[in-house]
């Protein structure tokens, strides 16, 4: 969890801007420290981001057009040089068997929309 | 009561109250029919588990404006249109995950279509089938259609 309180640096991964601009809110909002964001509409567009650039925070959607996020989740695990950055699922959907599936696959956390400075305040460890 | 004797009207009056406070700060609450509507653009969304539903929001022009300036915290005028019509595909989206969840249960598994802009309902939607669902917020009506196959 340190790890993620700690990150400077998030690629939001959502194909709706409005979820992209709440989530980019809340985190500047329940940190105190200067965040980087970088953004993708699906996964397919992430990964292409993730080949040039190191991020510290991965938060991705579920439901996505082009790659979903499973699937996105899936390559970055395979992936030597980003298996051990850290997930955070932001989705709509949110049932038991999807939640297991996912830690499965070694997420840090799976958040049901909609997101809110206090939820992210639980990761980050300072005030919203 | 549980999560799975919730019944559809239930499931659906909880989560447009908690969708609508959540994400953009309303309170939204059952009421009758107004006296004459006319439903134009509508948002739709198919949400898939035991039984089918398609979840149409069919909002006055006045409870858009207050929804995504809420969630923009930005004037109506200074928002683009594909910012409009995002934010309220994205309103749609959480309210179908959130109903999903609380109609069949956090152990059930259910899906959801990508949310829609239409005119008019959809011609799919059965409409003698189809249930309406009034909800006032601040004096402005509006609709929730559900439509079930």
């Amino acid at each position: 969890m340190d790890q993620i309180a700690e990150a400077r640096k998030i690629l939001i991964v959502d194909d709706s801007s409005t979820s992209r601009m709440i989530t980019r809110r809340c985190f500047e909002m329940a940190s105190t420290q200067p965040i980087t964001f970088l953004e993708a509409p699906d996964g397919a567009a992430a990964l292409t981001i993730l080949q040039d650039n190191d991020v510290d925070l991965i938060i991705t959607d579920i439901n996505m057009p082009k790659m979903d996020g499973m699937t996105f989740v899936w390559k970055v695990k395979m992936n030597k040089r980003l298996e051990n950055t850290p997930i955070i699922v932001l989705s709509s959907m949110k049932n038991e068997r999807m939640e297991n599936g996912l830690n499965g696959l070694g997420i840090s956390s799976f958040i049901q929309k909609p997101i809110s400075p206090a939820k992210v305040a639980e990761f980050v460890g300072e005030p919203a | 009561m549980s999560e799975r004797d919730m019944t559809l009207e239930q499931a659906l009056e909880q989560v447009v109250a908690e969708t609508f406070s959540e994400m953009a700060f309303l309170d939204a609450i059952r009421a009758d029919a107004p006296p004459d509507s006319n439903e134009t653009q509508v948002f739709v969304i198919e949400v898939r588990g035991d039984t089918t539903h398609h979840l149409i929001l069919d909002l006055p022009l006045e409870t858009k404006q207050a929804i995504v300036e809420n969630i923009h915290a930005r004037p109506w005028d200074e928002i683009a249109s594909n910012d409009i019509d995002d934010c309220l595909l994205e309103f749609l989206n959480v309210l179908g995950g959130a109903f999903g969840r609380l109609y069949w249960g956090d152990e059930s598994r259910y899906k959801l279509s990508f949310p829609e802009v239409r005119i008019g309902i959809p011609e799919e939607i059965d409409r003698e089938a189809m249930q309406t669902f009034w909800f006032d917020a601040y004096g402005n009506f509006f609709a929730v259609h559900v439509g079930t196959e």
